[in-house]
């Protein structure tokens, strides 16, 4: 809904401006438990980060929450997860995968004896066809930018209640680093169509500069509950407040016990592309030969 | 309510055997010298008996009076007064013609020797507007707006200067019914609200009903908005149109049989966009973002006793970014109407009533390329009969049945390479039925009553799928199972019962008490789960899963006028509660949602107030000062854990003041200032991180408050001469209007935003977003 509402702010802003201002905000019982893990097929350290709420405009880290006991478990296995060098990381060791259709549970237990759960179903998803880019001028006014788009080509299964999260890896490096720079999408739009030529990512120019740069996509399979969180955490976090936004409301958590978080399973498939600097080598020129 | 209908049934036929007595009737059409318009609300006046009659929304009144010789008066604010004799021997029709009023006229001659309408009148809590008054009033970049002169009025709140849409007396801002010649606008906002769809030059006469609604009207909780064109000038060709800072305008009037027949045609367009191209940026140069709004009326006197009109509006909303996205939404409305006179004493009207609002949008092509539709379309019929029994009873009845489609949402791929597969939620369609009759009836020198009963009844007509919502999870409820209704099939019926009661006590010339209720009742609703209204606001009907909304309103007033009728005052108190008030869930998915009735979640609302206002309407000095306290809450179980919350637009303290003075013939400079309460928001209390972002911890719903809102604002009027050297009166008048919006340049908060400060990891800040700043605009206006 974003870009939609977009236009009105866009007519809006014409003569509107913004200025930082102090403000006094209600400041109460700010202590509660966050929980940010996740589970995928990936073969890795997995890992589950603890913390704790504060004040809103404390302006440092949130304090980390220590001494936890925490396991992810399925119906065969269990992982113990440790924080050796006492950051609130939780991490499992390096050999541990998730297996698509299993359900996953979380389970924490803090020094305090308080104990929290959490279960996500791991999903599983189907290779992607194939990845291509384009090297072009933005479509927004007064940008001047040029940009690669990384194009997604892809089936999105006939099933209703699919969703789905890109990551992006630019030689190597974590490009989508933070959920705000994620793409997350559900398949009410576009389910069981063949998905050809859609954007999955656009990268600023200013990120491309070898000759020849490898672009990683991975595509995960999430649930309605973690899409449905993330979608809230972007919306809460960037969008809220404003008067086209529905009234500000909590992030929904699958963590129980009043804790905040999510914990998720995902399934994992991935694909790169040779992306060369300012060139459009491996572009879809083969459009027009679609026409009938 | 059986006792009630008995007694009304009782009054009447008590009311009828009186009329057997000798009685002669005088009726007629009040009307505008030099335009031929019918005057809405014109007093005539019989010295002798000192009792009155006022013109209906025709223009037409009709008396009961014994044969004899009579001083007859007859005003209307903003026109000469005229007093005749009449040696009245039989039932005689009379029409008159008063003549507009130059400033000059001194205020006294109009409102001395006549019991003033804001005391006698049954009407409370009502405010009507003058166009005169309205054009006045500063405005924002020099376009005057009739809703935004609504927000002055007590009891009218706002939810943020960028928005017209309108709070009435706690109501929400769907709870408004806005009626333009009887035909409901559902979306009167242009440019997202910063301006509304009507066109001033085109209005003839604006009242504003917050409470004690008469039982001619139904539908919304909270207030009626009766808007009516004008009918054109039947006497000569007349133009008038403005050219200003964002829109100009044109509006031409013409006989089309003198004194019988005319036309009315007035078109309006903003022209922001035509400067575009000179903008450098190649994707501004294929944008577009303007409105336009055409209005149309022609009426015809066929004889004496029968006239038709013809109305109707068209407006639209156009943006356009680039070549990559487009939207536009819009009005239309159109109303033939016929009034027939069946006798002196009987008035019948019967309307024809098309409306219709949509919008659309989408992407031309591409991959993401779609279209999206969404609208409502009402087909209505009235007929209503105004029978003016006697000096003491005035009688109104009739039904309107109204067919409603409502089309929330269709999303079509469009171009070759769209990826997507469309979604679409399903038409609905229903109708609504009202019957009413209602009794304005004298009892004696001292008391007055209205009493009248509303009917309502509403029907869901299929085709139609019903979902059935597991609602054991009260953030969530799942759609469980489905019943399929076929074609033509009145699957659900809701039925209203509306009492509506006013009482004037007289106590004496310059003052009286006014008390009332009504009872209103809703049928459908719009899915506005933002801040401010927006076209993609979606209509929706009540259905077995959503309950007609009800409002109870108990009003009592205080009228009292001041210097022999110049300056009226008043004071009024009011309890609303409201009954299944719709509220939505948290991140509620409204749009394109077929299981959008899953996301409201109902409850009650209540609102209480005291409305001060003290006003001066004829002289050199005009202008009132307003002040409301009030309240609003709303009661939603499943929302801020069942406690009760302030609604959005819950600002308890409010003042508006509003001057103008002519300084000179030719010269009027006016001022106005607003006061009011923060609105409430919710606002973080506490944050978490996750994957780097730092999100924020609510508690109580709208729980904090933006800082409070002033603003002044200042307009300057220059009318050049309108006599030549020779002292012969010019045929073409033009006037220069300067606007200064925000005089003193207060930032007043729009809305107050919270994000990471960029750049940094962990800090936070609070934003400001502010609409205006100073803002001047000139308009040129002309008409000849």
């Amino acid at each position: 809904m974003k870009i939609y509402y977009t236009i009105f702010i866009i007519i809006l802003i014409i003569s509107s401006c913004t200025e930082v201002i102090d403000l006094e905000l209600n400041t109460s019982e700010n202590n509660k438990l966050v929980v940010e893990g996740s589970i995928t097929t990936e073969q890795k350290s997995h890992t589950v980060k603890l913390s704790r709420t504060t004040d809103y405009f404390s302006n440092q880290a949130t304090p980390k929450e220590l001494g936890a006991k925490l396991s992810i478990s399925d119906d065969e296995n269990i992982f113990y997860l440790t924080d050796d060098d006492n950051d609130g990381i939780y991490i499992t060791d390096e050999n541990v995968k998730g297996q698509a259709g299993k359900t996953y549970r979380l389970d924490i237990e803090l020094e305090n004896g308080e104990k929290y759960f959490a279960e996500s179903f791991l999903k599983p998803i189907f290779p992607m066809d194939s990845l291509k880019y384009e090297y072009k001028k933005s479509d927004f006014p007064f940008d001047e930018n040029y940009y690669y788009s990384i194009y997604l080509y892809v089936q999105e299964p006939p099933s209703i209640g699919d969703y789905y999260q890109w990551e992006l890896y630019i030689n190597g490096i974590h490009d989508s680093d933070t959920l705000r720079n994620k793409t997350i999408v559900s398949d009410e739009m576009v389910n069981g169509v063949y998905i050809s030529k859609w954007p999955v990512y656009v990268i600023p120019d200013y990120k491309i500069l070898n000759d020849t740069n490898m672009v990683k996509i991975q595509m995960l399979s999430i649930s309605k509950e973690a899409y449905d969180f993330e979608l809230a955490l972007i919306l809460e976090t960037d969008y809220s407040g404003s008067n086209f936004s529905g009234p500000p409301a909590n992030i929904p958590t699958n963590i129980s016990n009043g804790a905040l978080g999510f914990f998720s399973a995902s399934d994992i498939v991935e694909d790169s592309i040779e992306v060369y600097y300012k060139k459009n080598v491996n572009s879809n020129k083969k459009i027009s030969s679609k026409l009938k | 309510m059986g006792k009630f209908i008995i007694l009304f049934v009782l009054t009447i036929f008590f009311v009828n055997t009186s009329i057997s007595q000798n009685y002669i009737t005088l009726s007629g059409f009040i009307k505008d010298a030099s335009t031929g318009e019918e005057l809405i609300g014109a007093t005539i006046y019989v010295d002798e008996l000192k009792t009155g009659s006022v013109t209906n929304a025709y223009g037409f009144y009709s008396i009961s009076l014994s044969p004899n010789k009579y001083n007859i008066k007859i005003s209307y604010i903003g026109y000469q007064a005229q007093t005749l004799e009449l040696n009245l021997t039989k039932t005689f029709r009379k029409n008159f013609e008063l003549i507009s009023q130059d400033n000059e006229i001194e205020e006294i001659k109009i409102s001395a020797n006549k019991k003033d309408e804001n005391v006698s009148s049954l009407d409370m809590s009502v405010n009507k507007l003058q166009m005169k008054t309205i054009m006045k009033i500063p405005a924002l970049m020099g376009e005057v707006d009739v809703l935004r002169t609504i927000q002055m009025l007590p009891g009218v709140q706002t939810v943020g200067e960028g928005s017209i849409g309108f709070y009435v007396r706690g109501g929400g801002a769907d709870e408004n019914l806005i009626l333009l010649d009887e035909a409901t606008v559902y979306n009167a906002s242009h440019l997202g609200g910063l301006f509304s769809v009507f066109n001033q030059d085109v209005l003839k006469d604006v009242k504003l009903y917050k409470g004690g609604i008469p039982s001619v009207y139904g539908g919304r909780l909270s207030s009626i908005l009766e808007i009516r064109m004008k009918e054109g000038n039947n006497k000569k060709f007349s133009a008038q149109g403005g050219i200003g800072l964002i829109s100009s305008r044109l509006t031409i009037e013409t006989p089309i049989i003198k004194d019988k027949a005319a036309f009315v045609f007035s078109g309006r367009r903003t022209y922001a966009d035509l400067f575009f191209p000179l903008l450098g940026d190649s994707v501004i140069k294929k944008s577009k973002a303007f409105f336009y709004d055409f209005n149309a009326k022609a009426n015809y006197e066929i004889n004496e006793n029968n006239r038709i009109f013809v109305s109707g509006y068209f407006g639209k909303d156009v943006i356009q970014f680039g070549e990559s996205m487009r939207m536009s939404y819009g009005n239309e409305t159109f109303t033939l109407r016929y009034n027939h006179l069946f006798s002196s004493k009987l008035f019948a009207n019967v309307s024809l009533i098309y409306s219709k609002f949509n919008y659309g949008m989408g992407i031309p092509d591409g991959v993401t390329g779609f279209d999206w539709q969404s609208g409502i379309y009402d087909i209505s019929l009235k007929n209503d009969y105004t029978l003016f029994l006697n000096t003491k009873n005035t009688i109104k009845f009739g039904l309107q049945i109204t067919h409603h489609t409502f089309r929330p949402g269709e999303a079509k791929p469009i171009g070759e390479e769209s990826i997507f597969s469309g979604i679409k939620t399903d038409d609905s369609f229903a109708a609504e039925y009202g019957l009413f009759i209602e009794n304005d009836q004298k009892i004696n020198d001292k008391i007055s009553l209205r009493y009248g009963l509303r009917l309502s009844a509403f029907q869901n007509i299929g085709p139609y799928t019903n979902y059935i919502y597991d609602k054991s999870n009260s953030k969530e409820y799942i759609p469980i199972d489905s019943l399929n209704y076929r074609n033509n099939d009145f699957f659900n019926t809701f039925y209203g019962i509306e009492p509506r009661f006013s009482l004037n006590f007289q106590i004496n010339d310059k003052s009286s008490m006014k008390l009332s209720y009504n009872r209103m009742v809703q049928y459908i609703h719009l899915t506005t789960n933002t801040m401010t209204i927006t076209p993609l606001d979606m209509w929706f009907p009540s259905s077995p899963n959503v309950k007609p909304q009800l409002a109870d309103q108990y009003a009592l007033g205080y009228f009292r006028n001041f210097l022999k009728n110049s300056l009226e005052a008043s004071v009024e108190v009011y309890y609303k509660n409201m009954q299944n008030a719709i509220d939505f869930k948290d991140h509620a998915q409204l749009l394109l949602n077929k299981y959008f009735e899953g996301e409201l979640r109902v409850g009650n609302s209540y609102s209480y107030g005291a409305e001060f206002m003290i006003k001066k309407q004829a002289g050199k000095f005009t202008g009132w000062l307003s002040y409301t306290y009030s309240r609003v809450f709303r009661e939603i179980p499943e929302i801020n854990d069942g406690n009760p919350y302030p609604a959005n637009y819950d600002k308890p303290n409010d003042i508006s003041l509003i001057l103008s003075y002519d300084i000179i013939d030719n010269l009027n400079i006016s001022l106005s200032w607003f006061y009011s309460t923060g609105a409430p928001r919710t606002m973080p209390t506490g944050r978490f991180e996750y994957e780097g972002m730092i999100s924020p911890v609510y508690s109580d719903r709208n729980s904090v408050r933006l800082p409070d809102y002033h603003r002044m604002d200042f307009a300057c009027t220059y009318d050049f001469k309108k006599t030549k050297r020779n002292g012969e009166a010019k045929k073409f008048n033009s006037s220069l209007n300067l606007s200064i919006y925000n005089l003193y340049n207060r930032h007043n908060a729009y809305s107050i935003t919270f994000r990471q400060v960029e750049g940094q990891q962990y800090d936070t800040e609070a934003v400001k977003t502010y609409l205006f700043k100073l803002f001047p605009s000139l308009t040129y206006n002309f008409n000849f």
